[in-house]
């Protein structure tokens, strides 16, 4: 955790006229899984696509592993320690999962061995069908294993999981967990806060442009004054609204309502005091949904 | 950067799964391979054996060869990579540490291989069927020449496939393929032809190759050879320059 895998200082980038990225400084370690999220067009793209070397920068700097991006696609002892599974990137569908695997494999100099491939990612069932044929996560497995063979420092995911069923999915975040176990670094990109909650440690939120968090996903829902109060109560809605830092009440026919607070401690306290028969009381920290949500929006009245 | 990222076996290993690859996929898509393979010889038996009674079954053995194997040298190239663009597949290809010889080799392997396969079938029908009888070192020569031939049209198929869209690549390249041959004076012979797309013909690549083709048997128009073999090589030149160009630009047009 001394040195950072990668840097970026300064960067900026825009498209014509159009600003894409601002002023984006981050420093990145391996045994960490980095999810960078934003809304559709806040630059996730771009940022990943400079990264790669695969856009050419225009201001800033970034480094991966000490050299600059522009050097992955001439050196191969710089491309070689980066795993990446790109969104869109569908196989050729006439080879099978096992040519695939091969013609990957003669790219390193000492690429897992193949044995060690198919049972870590699973591929035996279906090593013989040709890729045309794979499911959504059958390829996506193979992809991550194409990515992982040549034992990379950085691994990057651009939206891994998009297509995958439930199943799959939390398979696949096993196999990324243990990845991050064995001291990569990796950057994901997803459209799931759900994915980025069960796996980031860390969370950098791009806004138009600007990293408006670089934090943990924890971090992230505390740091949001709003927290849920569910029970079942028969104190009027009047009553409830009155209660310390309330903004929103949410009433149910049988009694049940949602209280959002600022102040939830307090709440409670008074709550229980005035209503004895309270009862299926939960608190619920705010969702990392409702903190992306609050992020990006208050962000925008600045 | 001093030790190379390969050794020279796993290099030579390299260079061999990627041609191994590309074959497969070549062989299992038989919607390539079967027109490929269909339409010099099936020309072939209809103008150069029925029609024209067997008289000019010589020359148009040359034409139909020239033809042939310009056509998996386009669309391998074009159509195949265009497609493998489209899919990301070549942005994977260029990040990972893996020389893109090794993949250009693996194309160009594989389309040789495909024309040697049409140039066989074409000497076996002109051989079996239309009885045309030539020295070995003619059927030698005639092999070697059309082989070589087909590299500046593996280049040109590859600016393409760098250049258009998966969705367009197969008719575009059919609109150059096809006027390519027939301006070339590889349907019709030239005589037959206006005498402004005979001069037209002097500055297309498919002429030169067909001229090549036709020396080895004495019908050629009498230029000096390297002037064919001259401009065949510029082409290249200039197709090399292209798509050396178009393939940096790839990444600048992926958003």
């Amino acid at each position: 955790m001394t040195e950072p895998l990668i840097r970026i200082r300064q960067l900026s980038h825009s498209y014509g006229k159009a600003p894409v990225l601002h002023q984006l400084s981050a420093e990145l370690y391996g045994g960490e899984i980095i999810a960078v999220l934003g809304a559709n067009g806040a630059g996730k793209t771009t940022l990943l696509q400079l990264m790669l070397g695969l856009l050419s920068q225009q201001q800033g700097e970034i480094t991966i592993l000490g050299q600059a991006p522009s050097q992955i696609r001439r050196a191969p002892q710089l491309s070689g320690q980066l795993g990446v599974m790109l969104q869109q990137a569908s196989l050729p569908g006439q080879l099978t999962v096992l040519e695939q695997l091969r013609l990957f494999s003669a790219y390193y100099p000492a690429p897992l061995p193949l044995q060690t491939l198919i049972e870590r990612f699973g591929l035996q069932s279906f090593l013989q069908q040709r890729c045309s044929s794979l499911s959504g996560g059958q390829r996506q497995s193979l992809l991550l294993a194409l990515a992982l063979l040549g034992q990379p420092k950085i691994l990057f995911l651009d939206e891994p999981t998009v297509g995958m069923d439930v199943e799959a999915r939390q398979r696949f975040w096993q196999l990324i967990r243990t990845a991050r176990a064995e001291g990569l670094c990796i950057l994901l990109t997803t459209h799931y806060l759900e994915e980025a909650d069960a796996l980031a440690d860390r969370i950098l939120l791009l806004k138009d442009g600007h990293f408006i968090a670089d934090t943990s996903p924890t971090a992230l829902k505390t740091g949001l004054s709003q927290r849920q109060i569910r029970c079942r109560s028969s104190l009027p809605l009047n009553v409830l609204q009155q209660l310390p830092g309330v903004s929103a009440v949410q009433h149910w026919p049988n009694q049940q309502v949602q209280i959002s607070s600022s102040q939830v401690e307090d709440c409670l306290r008074q709550l229980l005091q005035q209503d004895a028969l309270l009862c299926d009381l939960t608190v619920s920290a705010a969702s990392l949904e409702q903190a992306f949500l609050q992020l990006t929006t208050t962000a925008e009245t600045h | 950067m001093n030790n190379p990222w390969l050794s020279l076996s796993q290099r030579i290993a390299l260079y061999k799964t990627e041609a191994e690859m590309d074959l497969k996929t070549l062989w299992r898509t038989p919607g390539f391979i079967l027109p490929c393979l269909a339409f010099p010889v099936l020309f072939y038996l209809l103008f150069g054996v029925m029609l024209s009674k067997g008289q000019h079954a010589e020359y148009l053995l040359v034409s139909y060869a020239a033809f042939g194997v310009m056509g998996p040298a386009l669309f391998n190239f074009g159509a195949n990579v265009a497609t493998e663009r489209a899919q990301g597949w070549l942005t994977l290809k260029q990040i990972s540490p893996a020389p893109i010889g090794s993949w250009l080799f693996g194309k160009t392997l594989s389309c040789l291989l495909l024309a040697l396969l049409i140039i066989l079938l074409l000497f076996v029908c002109a051989g079996a069927i239309a009885g045309v009888r030539l020295y070995t070192s003619q059927w030698l020569q005639l092999a070697g020449v059309l082989l070589l031939g087909t590299i500046p049209f593996c280049l040109l198929g590859l600016t393409l496939g760098l250049t258009l869209s998966a969705k367009s690549a197969p008719a575009t390249i059919n609109l150059i393929y096809l006027p390519l041959a027939f301006l070339g004076g590889l349907w019709l012979p030239l005589q037959l032809l206006p005498s402004a797309l005979q001069q037209l013909a002097l500055v297309l690549p498919s002429y030169h190759l067909g001229q090549l083709g036709y020396a080895v048997i004495g019908k050629d128009r009498g230029e000096p050879f390297w002037v064919n073999v001259a401009v065949l090589v510029l082409y290249s030149l200039i197709f090399i320059w292209l798509a050396t160009r178009r393939f940096r630009a790839q990444s600048q047009d992926r958003r």
